[in-house]
């Protein structure tokens, strides 16, 4: 299932139209007969549906007809990252267990995913070392950064999960890529940030600049494409001095940024941007340790 | 605009009368029963005088929108009215359903996502076998199209 939100946010806008009740168009009184609640009407839906989390989400989908084509577009009520807790272990016959687990903070459990049932020989070895990086779609879509020293090829490699798709060959910096909108947003090398599009699989570059991210989080804004917040910590400090900058996408260039403003950053093994409201409100312009999890999957959160 | 405003302003203790689908009526002072668009648009059409017609809803149904609409204009506190909320939504899933669709009917904003609210909060953490059984969903997949559906995300549903 591919969870995307472009299209119903704006459907219930447009279905939200006032109801315009005159005696002649009234229709016929009828006596109301209690139809199933999957043939509530869609507007109807689409309100709960964007009430509940992607894992309930995931659970009404194979309900019925109408909730799955209506679930598929509605973006999750989650206020807090998933995080992807993967490990692997090799024996003397090679990789025999490596096992992806997730933890949901919405209903604070644990869930075991085998990803690599699928994956054997040459591609195994691809994943190996393998690190969980981002999702903006929870885990259905996330995205691994491999460093394969095994291998001895100085490449690091994206791997769409979900796709099963391999993209060799790309330098990433540790810790740092977007997919929105069909786009792999990459800060490469010396604050570089590259365009992957998923589509044709070609590079652009936006922009370069002096800015060395040697830890840091992005985040964009909902609003397309408007914001990227880069956060450099400084080695050798304590606790690390962050710098933040926004790409600019009409300028199309770095600017410094004195706050955070209503954004939360986890900087840590993996790190990440969250827009610090409702529930997390008070995260607002802070930045947090963020040691434990192996990897955390992002996306935007929603408000009313 | 400032007209109509003023005509709102000036006749806060008027009572509208609102008739259920079964002809029940019900007296709702003005404040309370312009929180609905629908009874809204319908007085700006000239129903204020007389009686407004309410054709997709029942007494029963009605009779609790109207304890909404009254209680959520009679200014209690933040925290009270939270708390009646609470109490006012905790209905069996029937009586959910209708007043899911008499919200909506009667485009009550507030209301209605108090109501999804709930609803969200019914799913929340069950297996789709259970939501089936609470909300009597019809399964209309084939066993191989759920199955698939079903082992895209399989660890959701151990």
């Amino acid at each position: 299932m591919d969870f995307t939100w472009t299209g119903n946010d704006k459907k219930r806008k447009t279905m939200a139209v006032r109801v315009n009740c005159r005696p002649g168009s009234i229709q016929k009184q009828q006596k109301l007969e209690r139809s199933p609640w999957s043939d509530l009407p869609d507007d109807l839906l689409i309100t709960i549906f964007s009430k509940i989390c992607l894992l309930d989400q995931i659970r009404c989908a194979p309900l019925c007809k109408t909730w799955k084509q209506l679930i598929k577009g509605i973006r999750p009520a989650d206020k807090l990252p998933w995080q992807i807790l993967y490990d692997w272990r090799l024996s003397d016959k090679g990789c025999n267990k490596s096992v992806c687990k997730l933890f949901v903070p919405s209903h604070l459990e644990t869930y075991t995913v085998k990803v690599m049932d699928g994956f054997n020989g040459e591609e195994w070895r691809n994943f190996t070392g393998a690190e969980a990086l981002y999702s903006r779609y929870g885990y259905l879509n996330w995205i691994l950064v491999v460093s394969n020293s095994q291998l001895k090829k100085n490449t690091n490699t994206l791997v769409s999960v979900s796709e099963k798709q391999l993209f060799p060959g790309i330098q990433v910096v540790q810790a740092d890529a977007i997919y929105f909108d069909g786009i792999l947003y990459c800060l490469l090398g010396w604050g570089t940030l590259g365009a992957f599009k998923v589509a044709n699989q070609q590079w652009s570059c936006l922009h370069k600049t002096c800015v060395r991210p040697s830890n840091g989080a992005t985040d964009l804004d909902g609003n397309y494409l408007i914001m990227v917040l880069l956060l450099r910590l400084v080695m050798n400090a304590e606790n690390g001095v962050f710098l933040i900058w926004r790409f600019d996408f009409s300028e199309k260039k770095w600017v410094n940024q004195a706050s955070l403003g209503d954004y939360a950053a986890f900087v840590g093994w993996t790190s990440f941007l969250i827009p610090a409201a409702g529930e997390i409100s008070e995260f607002a312009g802070n930045q947090n340790n963020n040691r434990n999890p192996t990897c955390c999957v992002r996306y935007l959160t929603v408000e009313n | 605009m400032a007209s109509s405003e003023s005509t709102t302003t000036s006749t806060t203790t008027k009572v509208l009368r609102l008739k259920s689908s079964d002809n029940e009526i019900f007296g709702v002072e003005e404040k309370a029963a312009l929180q609905s668009e629908t009874i809204k648009s319908l007085a700006e059409d000239g129903y204020s005088e007389d009686v407004i017609p309410l054709f997709n809803v029942e007494k029963k149904t009605l009779a609790k929108i109207v304890e909404w609409l009254n209680k959520h204009a009679s200014g209690s506190s933040k925290e009270e009215l939270k708390r009646w909320d609470a109490d006012f939504v905790d209905v069996d899933k029937d009586v959910l359903y209708d007043l899911l669709l008499a919200s909506n009917y009667l485009n009550i904003e507030v209301l209605l996502h108090q109501l999804a609210q709930k609803v969200a909060d019914m799913i929340k953490g069950k297996k789709p076998e259970e939501i089936r059984q609470l909300f009597g969903i019809k399964n209309d997949f084939t066993p191989e199209e759920e199955a698939e559906i079903r082992r895209e995300n399989a660890w959701a549903f151990e």
